[in-house]
Order: C-alpha cells, then structure tokens, then sequence
C-alpha cells in the first residue's frame, strides 16, 4: 500500500439511490468502506476482488444482506471511480443458505 | 432375498407427535446422501460465482459505455466552445501545463491520450474545427486521436524545447517523437538562443520561466521568432501566454490575433 490519497469519483457511479435507501447504520458502512478506499484501494477487510482491467469489487457486510461496491483504479492518476452500488444478489443468498445445509448432521435417537 | 429395513421407526401408535418418529438410516445411506448433496452445493456455488461474475462483467462494461459516451459529450461541448471562442477554451488552450490535467480530469481519457492533444494544439495555436472533429470522432471511437502512419509527416520535422528542469520533458520529448519530429531539448536561456541559430527548429516550446535567459522570456521570443516557424511559450498565465504568441509566432492568424488582443485587454 502506498501513501497516496486516491480522489473518489462518482461521476459515473449507478446504485446510489440503494445507498440512500440503506437504513443509517448500513449506509454508513457503506460510506465508510469507500472513504477507506482514498487510501487503500485493496481493502483485505472488505474482501477486496480484482474483477480485471482496473475493476475492482468490495464486500461490506449489512444487516441480513452484502452490499457489493464496483470501482475502477487509476494507479498512475490517483484517482477511483465508482461504478455501481449493489445488493450481493439472490444467487449469492441461496448458495449461502445451502452451504448452510452441508453442516446438517442426520441424527435419529439411539 | 434382501429385505430392506426402513430407517424410520414408529414409537408410539397414532396420533404422533414430533418426537414419536425416529430416523436411524444405515452409515451407507448417509454417506451417499451426504456426497450427492456435497456435489449439489458445490454445483450451485459454481454457477452462482459465474452468474455473480457476469454480472459483474455486464456492471463494468455498462460504465465503460457511460464513460465513453461522455467522453464524446464533453469533447463535443468543447468544440462548440472553441466554436464560441469561450474564456474557458481561451484557458484550455493557454495554459499546456493545466490543460492535461483538467482535460484528463474532465473527460477521463488518458493523460496519455490528453497529452497528444495538447501537444497537436500546441502546435497550432490558431483553432482548427475541422482537425479538432476529427480527434474528437477519433477518440470516441477508439482513444487513439492520430492515425496509423502518422508520424511519417509530422506537423514539425525539428521541435526544440526549452524547459526547465524537472518540467514534463520526457512526456513531451517522447510525444513529439511519437508524432516523427526529431526533438532536441536545453534547459538555458543562453543554450536556448545557441540552438535556435544552429537548428532552425520548425517549432519552438519554452518555458517564460527559463533560467538564465536574458531578456525575459517573452522578449527572447522576439528574436527566435527570426528562426523558426513557430514559437511557443508555456506559461501559468493566459494573458501572457497570448502576448507571447502574438510576439513570437510568424504565422499569425485572426484567430490567435483575436486572443492575443482580448489577453491584452484584459490585462490592461
């Protein structure tokens, strides 16, 4: 991690009305995940995911939910745009809920 | 004959109650249910990665798309405010230095890419439409604003700068050179007027800030204005910049005239 402050685009960002939408709490983790992108565009703590070609994509964990961040880098302009702004999804979920279901032990009365 | 047991077992007549049902499936019976439905979750994990991949995938080209449609916009609005002959596009073309990064900044093409612009303005400080249009469609359509072979007759043969050290020289030693110019660079006012004589440079670029140069930049442009077809004087300052270029370029056109007459007004 170098010691730039990257400046933090939303010129093109899409989901920001899911952001105000978040409950205060939630939206401010949210919020506070992309101030922490200024100076660490990598996040480990937020599971940071290179998507290719600058993209990158974060994970913050809300209340019952995952708000997903997408972003683009410019290392050489110190700059990041956000892209989108979204809920990890229905797909995301059921696989959650069924890797769940892997720790269910069958178990009948002796 | 097998006789197959069932693992359920019924402990109580009716009504059953939840606790009256007793589940004892023989250890093969769990261990292939268990490993079919292992191969399930991993199955549905699988595809839910690629469906969150795509989407993903659908997300960012989506961004690309606005970006570089906006991109053309502001480009568009730029040639109709050099068009207009707006304050701001007198800025945008007065001051190299600024110019990179606003342009960068606002249009989000690379500084790269906004460098060789620049760079071709500077070399024609009166406004060109048409060469202008024709970037812009060449940018939005692929970023690449020059065409292929290009640089096999370049707009200046011999380019001489005169910078400061620690300016973008290399940026603009390596664009010019991109474009086929043969470039040559001195960091001293006296080298400078040296040069001039010696090369006949096709354009000049000097910085108004030059050490050691005698006169001041501006009045040194007097006298290389003798030697070449062009001279250009980066500055900070707009109104300057535009005394500069009516100073000191032999090709003068009403355009650069208008600006340099409004930079002198302004500036009293």
């Amino acid at each position: 991690m170098d010691n730039r402050n990257y400046e933090i685009r939303r010129d093109y960002l899409e989901g920001e009305e899911l952001l105000q939408s978040l409950p205060d709490a939630d939206r401010q983790k949210v919020e506070l995940a992309i101030a922490v992108l200024a100076k660490d565009p990598w996040p480990k703590q937020f599971s940071a995911k290179p998507l290719g070609d600058k993209a990158v994509k974060i994970t913050v964990p809300v209340e019952d939910d995952e708000i997903a961040v997408l972003y683009e880098v410019d290392v050489y302009e110190s700059t990041i745009d956000l892209i989108t702004v979204k809920r990890h999804g229905p797909f995301r979920k059921a696989a959650d809920w069924l890797a769940g279901l892997v720790k269910f032990e069958p178990k009948g009365k002796s | 004959m097998t006789t197959k047991t069932s693992p359920f077992k019924i402990t109580k007549a009716f009504p059953l109650e939840k606790n009256d049902i007793q589940y004892n499936p023989s250890s093969e019976e769990v261990s292939m249910k268990r490993a079919k439905f292992d191969a399930f979750v991993k199955y549905a994990q699988a595809l839910e990665e690629k469906l969150e991949a795509a989407e993903d995938a659908r997300d960012v080209a989506n961004y690309r798309a606005r970006k570089a449609g906006k991109t053309a916009d502001v480009l568009q609005a730029l040639t109709e405010d050099v068009l207009k002959g707006t304050a701001a596009v007198r800025t945008w073309l007065g001051e190299p230095s600024h110019t990179l990064l606003e342009l960068s900044t606002r249009t989000g093409i690379p500084y790269a890419t906004c460098h060789r612009i620049v760079n071709e303005r500077l070399g024609t400080p009166n406004v060109e439409i048409g060469h202008l249009q024709q970037m812009i469609s060449a940018v939005s359509r692929d970023r690449r604003p020059f065409a292929a072979g290009a640089e096999k007759h370049p707009r200046f043969k011999r380019v001489l700068l005169g910078l400061a050290k620690g300016f973008v020289e290399d940026e603009l030693v390596s664009s010019w050179q991109m474009m086929g110019s043969e470039v040559s660079t001195v960091h001293g006012g006296l080298e400078i007027a040296q040069k001039v004589k010696e090369l006949h440079p096709d354009l000049i670029l000097v910085d108004v800030l030059m050490p050691n140069l005698e006169k001041s930049g501006l009045e040194g442009l007097k006298i290389f204005a003798k030697d070449t077809k062009r001279t250009i004087v980066l500055t900070g300052e707009m109104v300057e910049t535009n005394s500069a270029l009516l100073q000191g370029s032999t090709d003068k056109r009403n355009k650069a005239e208008e600006l340099a007459s409004e930079g002198e007004t302004a500036g009293g």
